[in-house]
């Protein structure tokens, strides 16, 4: 029984780390140091046309600070189209125990519309067991919208482990405004998984999330047939801001400490003939 | 001597006195223009729908025209500058009786629905033809269907031009 609760907590701890990456959304040059962004385009993608944003942020634990992460920020340029995209067309909620408790039990996506789905990807995280065994955990990653309130669009972030633990976990984060030159900031709150400070320590190492995969599938109506499509992901202005797209992270920790991280991701070409493959 | 002093302050005096009395005239002029100025300004209450489609997108700027029916039917565009909490943007009637009204938009989204309902207020910016002069304010309401980016404004404002 104990050791149920014990293995528990582990996987919570481990899907900490991977709600912590989902967050970012996904290439440009990264700020050398303990944490490193990188944010790039379709290899195709072309200013004018949707592409997915491949966010890649990378945390060296050695150098950074032993204490729980407990927020990840994203702010993204206010040039790119989120809101003008094809995303996120349905509203994910829970209950806010869900989030106090982290550690949830659902399916996939909880019960949600895959029309909230917004971005996928994954987490690595390593996992230090009390007795100094450390873990190298793996887990999935999905960003969901969530309602538009006080001038913000909320967040769901499932993140699944995948090897060698499963769990759930369930993370509440936002959308809103950032003061230029960005134009929105994604925040996901990760508490502590209640219990499990004493059975491990979870550290994030590598997080990818792709908002506006190509492997997300939305579905529609379309004369009495459900059909699936692929949603536009983030919208490309047909012109490049100066010296590129500026991105940015921070990590927030639960000593109160924080890390910040900034890319500049350069411009893809002009739209050629027809829209690329999206 | 003395003579020829008094002259010259007569002189001065006309001049003086004929001056005011053109300034006086030119004075007057102006004043009974004005109000027939502010009388020819006319007053409408605006109250439309403008049913749009997507042309284009840049970004978060989106891109749209089609036709507007109420109190100045004829075809509209708009451009809308989205981000999360707000969409501001312009829109332009160009009534088939003539002219072009240029409105400002500042709308609020309620949901995130995929037809989402917005309420706002709107500014006339400026126009052309028998507008061009315009000015006012009002409200403005409606949908947006953000899978086809299909867009119904209900604007109602109080103008004079």
């Amino acid at each position: 029984m104990r050791s149920s609760s014990r293995h528990r907590g582990v996987r919570a701890a481990l899907v900490m780390l991977c709600a912590a990456g989902a967050l970012v959304a996904a290439g440009g040059a990264a700020t050398a140091g303990p944490v490193r962004l990188t944010v790039g385009f379709d290899r195709d993608a072309a200013l004018g046309a949707a592409t997915a944003m491949n966010v890649d942020l990378q945390l060296d634990p050695r150098r950074l600070s032993r204490a729980p992460l407990t927020e990840l920020r994203f702010a993204y340029p206010r040039q790119l189209g989120v809101v003008s995209s094809g995303l996120g067309l349905a509203t994910c909620t829970r209950p806010a125990a869900d989030f106090v408790k982290v550690l949830i039990a659902a399916t996939r996506l909880g019960g949600c519309s895959p029309n909230a789905v917004m971005g996928l990807g994954s987490a690595l995280a390593l996992v230090r067991l009390s007795n100094g065994q450390v873990i190298r955990e793996y887990a999935a990653v999905t960003v969901l919208s969530g309602a538009l309130a006080h001038g913000r669009l909320g967040l769901v972030v499932y993140v699944d482990g995948q090897h060698p633990f499963g769990a759930k976990l369930a993370f509440a984060g936002d959308v809103r405004g950032a003061p230029s030159p960005y134009g929105g900031q994604l925040t996901v709150r990760m508490p502590e998984v209640p219990g499990l400070e004493q059975l491990a320590t979870v550290s994030l190492v590598d997080m990818r999330i792709s908002i506006g995969s190509h492997a997300i599938r939305y579905y529609e109506w379309h004369r009495r047939r459900r059909v699936a499509y692929h949603p536009d992901g983030v919208e490309l202005p047909t012109s490049c801001p100066p010296h590129g797209f500026r991105f940015r992270a921070q990590i927030g920790f639960a000593d109160g400490s924080h890390r910040v991280a900034t890319t500049t991701t350069p411009c893809p070409s002009p739209l050629a003939a027809p829209a690329s493959g999206r | 001597m003395q003579r020829q002093s008094l002259r010259r302050r007569g002189v001065f005096v006309v001049v003086a006195v004929m001056a005011a009395m053109l300034l006086a005239l030119w004075a007057g002029g102006v004043s009974t223009a004005a109000p027939s100025a502010h009388a020819a300004r006319h007053t409408l209450k605006l109250s439309g729908t403008a049913y749009m489609h997507l042309t284009r997108k840049n970004g978060n700027v989106i891109y749209e025209k089609g036709t507007a029916t109420g109190t100045l039917p004829g075809t509209v565009t708009a451009r809308f500058v989205t981000s999360i909490a707000k969409v501001t943007g312009t829109v332009t009637f160009r009534p088939y009786s003539g002219g072009s009204l240029t409105l400002s938009a500042i709308a609020y989204p309620s949901s995130a629905a995929t037809v989402t309902k917005f309420t706002g207020n709107v500014a006339v910016r400026k126009g052309t033809g028998r507008f061009r002069h315009a000015l006012g304010s009002g409200t403005c309401s409606g949908t947006a269907n953000r899978r086809t980016w299909a867009v119904t404004v209900h604007a109602k404002a109080r103008i004079t031009y």
